[in-house]
């Protein structure tokens, strides 16, 4: 229930988002134009029509988080061209992410995440992955599948995955909570998988 | 934000060329022994205005300075560091990548506001000389010049503005790579502008609170050079220098770093990038907000003579942003992009160069007990906010 709630706020921040930067680069009409298109998309079932029905509840979930992302950029595209549109849906993607991180990350030290760190990692649907915990007070989620990834790569949307993984590193690098993130690689950017490896902060 | 531009208000020369090197601006004001911090609303530091009859006898040039309190008063004497190159056959370049947007503030707990831009910049080849095809080129920053406007129309009636800076944790700003291609010359300017609250929400709660400016009005320039010279002639290296230190830190990080300048007589350096980045360093709920007001930044490097023999030009690098004990500590990162330009015997470097500014502001809208008037015929100055230094360089004796 939690990450739905978590995914309709994150859902409403980036429309507001989009609206925002749609109208500032193409004009209430042009702005209307895009969305309209987003939205016979949505209703039509696109991008994801063809791949037939979600096979797991991580998958739909997924879906549902990258499926507007991939429209809009085609809705842009068509209406400008590629680096408007990743530029755009690079914002629009952050604002939707942090709201979502905001509501789902407890706001708490090492040592709650530790104590919590299962049931945080599962609300995180898209990732596929393994825990474990190290002696200096830090812990890692090593994620050997991600659906974003896959998911746009079936609809030839690599290019947006990135900006996802981008979402995580501004949420833990921007203070967000009071602990660090470091991750040497990415599903995304061609590794085998994603370390993320939480630590303490220095207390002041 | 990105797109490409031609290069427009532009100017190009041949024969020499003025090199920024980096800027040391602090605010000089105390209350009761504490340094007097501020929000930056302007922030200029760049050359323009490279002129000469003739590079190989002697040049000069304009070195701007600017910096605005926002609110309260206070003055400096800033400092601009530069070295200036002759040589027969360089070309430079010199354009100006203009910015115009409004950021957005962004999160409920800790707000913050990002902006970050990129834009291509082509250098058309009718600007270029004609023997330099082939030949090698390289991009550096001749300053900046960042200014900040808090409409209050555009901010919510529940949070009205009250001054037109920002508290920033992190501020970067770039020049990439040259390609050369037959319709001339092409490279990225970037730039990163984030702000957020500080820790005590601007002031000291629950007795005095400043808002956190939830749209904020920008304009930036980012001033470059491009230099170029016939194939074999140029040598250039670029190296990033990163150091990390605390912003109550009251003496700059030094770094140094040795660039490979092979076959090259005479070197000099310019700067392709620099900034910093606040980082959160405490666990406590307050610590998430990473905006600090600031006293003072110190962002460039010197350089010892070229070393022939090795091949290789040691560049020193001083990097910080100091607060006053008054501000909550913050862990701070830096970066320097620093690019050495190798040149033949030919060539005559004078390094070392330093202008130094004088800005004073009055307190305008201050609360009755922060009023500063200060500015006058002392050493501080009359008001001025902006102030233009005429630099000079003398090649032959």
């Amino acid at each position: 229930m939690k990450t739905k709630q978590a995914i309709g706020v994150a859902e409403r921040q980036a429309t507001k988002r989009a609206l925002g930067l749609l109208v500032h680069h193409f004009g209430y009409r042009g702005a209307a134009r895009v969305l309209g298109r987003v939205v016979y998309g949505q209703l039509r079932g696109e991008p994801f029509r063809r791949l037939g029905p979600a096979s797991s509840r991580r998958e739909r979930l997924s879906r549902r988080q990258c499926g507007g992302a991939v429209l809009l950029d085609r809705a842009i595209a068509r209406a400008s061209d590629a680096d408007t549109a990743s530029s755009i849906v690079g914002e629009v993607i952050s604002t939707g992410g942090m709201e979502f991180l905001e509501k789902m990350v407890p706001n708490a030290g090492i040592e709650q995440m530790r104590v919590r760190a299962a049931e945080v990692v599962d609300s995180f649907f898209n990732a596929e992955g393994q825990t474990s915990f190290d002696d200096d007070g830090s812990f890692r989620f090593d994620v050997h599948r991600c659906h974003f990834v896959e998911l746009l790569g079936k609809v030839d949307a690599s290019h947006l995955a990135r900006h996802f993984c981008q979402v995580d590193e501004r949420f833990f690098t921007s203070g967000q909570r009071p602990i660090q993130l470091r991750r040497t690689g990415t599903i995304a950017s061609g590794g085998s998988g994603c370390d993320f490896h939480f630590s303490p902060l220095g207390d002041e | 934000m990105r797109d490409v531009s031609d290069d427009g208000s532009s100017e190009h020369r041949y024969g020499g060329v003025f090199l920024w090197q980096g800027f040391e601006h602090e605010w000089l004001r105390s209350v009761l022994g504490f340094s007097v911090p501020h929000r930056v609303s302007r922030l200029d530091n760049y050359i323009d205005r490279q002129r000469s009859e003739d590079w190989r006898r002697d040049a000069s040039a304009d070195f701007h300075f600017g910096q605005e309190t926002g609110v309260d008063g206070n003055y400096m004497q800033p400092i601009g560091r530069y070295a200036a190159l002759s040589a027969a056959h360089l070309c430079a370049h010199s354009g100006v990548a203009e910015f115009a947007w409004t950021d957005e503030g962004e999160g409920k707990r800790f707000p913050q506001a990002r902006s970050d831009l990129a834009r291509e910049v082509h250098v058309p080849a009718t600007a270029l000389s004609a023997d330099m095809e082939g030949g090698g080129y390289v991009a550096v920053l001749n300053g900046i010049a960042l200014r900040s406007r808090c409409d209050p129309a555009k901010q919510p009636s529940t949070s009205p503005g009250n001054s037109h800076g920002f508290w920033p944790f992190k501020l970067a700003f770039r020049v990439g790579d040259v390609s050369a291609s037959a319709d001339g010359l092409r490279f990225d300017v970037s730039a990163a502008i984030h702000r957020a609250w500080t820790p005590m929400r601007g002031g000291l709660p629950p007795f005095e609170e400043k808002p956190f400016n939830h749209r904020l009005d920008y304009e930036l320039e980012i001033h470059y050079a491009v230099l170029g010279m016939a194939a074999g002639h140029l040598v250039t290296a670029r190296e990033r220098v990163e150091l990390s230190g605390s912003v109550h830190d009251r003496r700059p990080r030094s770094g140094r770093v040795t660039l490979p300048l092979d076959g090259a007589a005479v070197g000099s350096f310019g700067i392709a990038g620099f900034g910093f980045e606040l980082k959160r360093s405490g666990t406590a709920e307050r610590f998430g907000h990473l905006g600090r007001y600031i006293s003072g930044m110190t962002l460039g490097a010197d350089a010892a003579p070229l070393d022939a023999d090795r091949g290789v030009l040691d560049v020193d690098c001083s990097l910080g942003v100091w607060c006053p004990k008054t501000v909550v500590n913050s862990h701070a990162d830096y970066f320097l992009d620093v690019v050495g330009i190798g040149l033949p015997e030919s060539a005559t470097v004078l390094a070392g160069g330093r202008a130094r500014g004088k800005l004073c502001s009055n307190s305008h809208g201050a609360p009755f007990f922060s009023v500063w008037n200060g500015c006058d015929d002392s050493e501080r100055g009359p008001e001025c906010r902006c102030y233009t230094v005429p630099i000079r360089a003398e090649f032959s004796e």
